[in-house]
């Protein structure tokens, strides 16, 4: 397993955000962590790049436990997609996109590294936004400014914490798009939160459905986009229909609604 | 593009390379702006020492220089012209470089360290805490120092002292920048009151001694007083030039800089403890010359974005510029009263700020 959460327990301050969380994901996989808000699915994905300390519980990447790695180490392994990007003194999008090459170098930047940047601009199809300001962009452009950060900082695993939110339709499928190509093509393991229910049915090899801090369902979107745990998990009632072989989910009204 | 594994995932596409070459093309303009904020320093240095009273040409100043750097080479100039050049000149224009460099650049890291535009040196509480110990000295007479560095002693111990409490309790709570920034305003107006209190009770002279000393001066600048600032310039300038790189991902934000490998606490208390003390070091030798710090980098980053690889040493020659610069204009614009330096930066400074602030697109190139 690349990725291996084991009995993973978080507290903020006397609350438990995360309680006994088993998750095990396979090289290249592709896997959506869906869930209502406050279930702990950021907690869980900072979690599982280090920025938040679990009390109990541990996570281990390519095998090995994180709270014995360095943060460089895990920089060079786990790639990050935030839910947003704060940026008072701005800079240019092409230095934004260069950082990425920050856990591979300590001071000056090679001609490699601004390659690599110039690579990840180009996948992203942004090259034009290169010298612009990070605070002039839309905030769809971000997020794709972000993700390539994260591409140039060539790890074999994406953490993306709602990398779509801010993205029209075609956007956000232009970004999945990439992200299953990645995973399919080149083993990428990627982990998401997304809210969309209808985008991680399609896209993603595997879906864990959190609820209060557990993960109450895991497996194929068939396996854990079932009626009964949406109406369990998001007291929704639903519809599933069937587009492309892949589930296809209508809400059709919300309990005590 | 690879992995960490070596295996390809970004098709290469080296046909359109136009977005590196206007990058490359961006940041050579910075280095030809520093290359000639440089030129610019050394024609101001020199206008600067050949200025004043006594009738003299460049040629004279270089002389002396010379013959000073390299005696058995070049000839002994004239005696005044040796002794105003060398011993006062000099030293006063050295002290305006190297103090307005230092507090520049202290404010050009502070700044995104602390994720605040209005972070300075002097935001912190430095100066106050610098102040308070001047005027420990100078009304009552205590001082941990001595002879020349009776007052300079006690301004540095109690400028580090407030740094020092400021890590301190931040360090408890997890170093945030609200944090930080919190207890240095608290700090500055405790002190402030506390001086002010002293001033109250103190009789006339003293009070204007502090008052002299708060608003700043170079004239204490002098060869002996150079042989504790340049050191400390020396250590902590590269240093923080040094950590540019991950200035940048601090000003991305805490989890995306720590997501990218840096160990965010620890880079914000090394930054901190450093910036405070290069001001340190080289506030208690001038008193209170505040605005460098927090104007130099934000023209800097106006004029050329916010990547501090470029933002900390450009900011530094433009405080190290504006402060020699002002000293010039101070000394000479209503000769023989010299305007305290603390004023004049600010009197040429705002303006310059406000007109910026105004007519110039943010990020420059």
């Amino acid at each position: 397993m690349v990725v291996k959460v084991d009995h993973l327990e978080f507290n903020y301050a006397d609350i438990r955000i995360l309680n006994k969380v088993m998750l095990d994901v396979a090289s290249g996989e592709c896997i959506s962590i869906i869930g209502p808000n406050g279930a702990g699915k950021s907690t869980l994905v900072k979690c599982i790049i280090g920025l938040l300390s679990p009390q109990k519980g541990g996570i281990e990447i390519d095998g090995k436990n994180i709270a014995d790695m360095k943060r460089v180490e895990i920089a060079r392994k786990v790639g990050y997609v935030p839910q947003s990007q704060m940026s008072l003194f701005p800079l240019k999008v092409f230095d934004m996109v260069l950082l990425g090459r920050r856990p591979h170098l300590s001071w000056r930047s090679s001609e490699n590294d601004l390659n690599k940047a110039l690579d990840a601009l180009k996948v992203l199809r942004i090259e034009d936004l290169a010298m612009k300001n990070f605070n002039e962009i839309s905030g769809g452009q971000q997020q794709k400014v972000i993700i390539a950060r994260a591409l140039a900082q060539e790890t074999k695993i994406l953490l993306l914490d709602e990398p779509i939110s801010n993205l029209d339709i075609k956007h956000q499928l232009e970004v999945m798009e990439l992200i299953k190509k990645l995973s399919e093509k080149y083993r990428i393991t990627s982990i998401m939160v997304v809210h969309d229910l209808n985008i991680a049915a399609r896209y993603s090899d595997k879906i864990a459905m959190m609820d209060k801090g557990q993960i109450v369902a895991y497996g194929t979107p068939e396996q854990v986009l079932t009626k009964d745990n949406i109406l369990k998990v998001y007291d929704v009632e639903v519809e599933i229909g069937n587009v492309q072989e892949r589930p296809y989910i209508v809400p059709l009204k919300a309990r005590y609604a | 593009m690879n992995n960490s594994d070596g295996n390809l995932y970004i098709e290469p596409k080296p046909s359109n390379t136009a977005a590196l070459e206007a990058y490359k093309k961006s940041n050579a303009k910075k280095m030809f702006l520093i290359l000639l904020m440089i030129a610019a320093i050394i024609a101001l240095s020199t206008f600067a020492v050949v200025i004043g009273p006594l009738d003299m040409t460049a040629k004279d100043a270089y002389q002396v220089i010379a013959h000073k750097v390299f005696p058995s080479f070049f000839a002994s100039p004239v005696e005044l012209i040796e002794g105003a050049v060398w011993f006062v000149r000099i030293p006063r224009l050295l002290t305006g470089l190297l103090v307005g460099c230092c507090l520049a650049i202290a404010g050009a890291v502070m700044q995104p360290v602390l994720r605040n535009p209005m972070a300075s040196p002097f935001t912190l509480g430095i100066s106050s805490g610098a102040g308070f110990g001047a005027a420990l000295a100078i009304i009552l007479g205590k001082s941990i120092g001595s002879g020349t560095y009776f007052v300079v002693a006690n301004a540095f111990l109690f400028a580090l002292l407030t740094s020092f409490v400021i890590m301190m309790l931040a360090k408890r709570k997890g170093a945030t920048p609200e944090m930080m920034i919190l207890t240095g305003i608290a700090l500055s107006y405790f002190f402030s009151a506390a001086t002010t209190l002293m001033e109250y009770f103190a009789d006339s002279w003293a009070v204007n001694q502090v008052v002299f000393w708060m608003v700043g001066s170079l004239s204490k600048g002098t060869w002996d007083t150079l042989k504790y600032i340049f050191p400390a310039f020396l250590i902590c300038v590269p240093y923080l030039i040094y950590k540019s790189w991950d200035l940048n991902s601090i000003g991305a934000g805490d989890d995306a800089a720590k997501s990218l490998g840096v160990n965010v606490v620890k880079t914000r208390m090394s930054l901190m403890i450093v910036a405070s003390f290069v001001t340190a070091a080289t506030i208690c030798f001038t008193g209170a010359i505040g605005f460098v710090g927090l104007v130099a980098p934000h023209i800097t980053r106006m004029l050329i974005g916010g990547d501090n690889r470029y933002v900390v040493p450009v900011s530094g020659l433009l405080g190290a510029f504006l402060l020699a610069g002002s000293d010039i204009v101070a000394m000479n614009i209503i000769a023989p009263v010299i305007i305290p330096i603390g004023v004049m930066t600010a009197f040429m400074g705002v303006p310059l700020f406000i007109y910026l602030i105004l007519k110039m697109k943010r990020g420059g190139f």
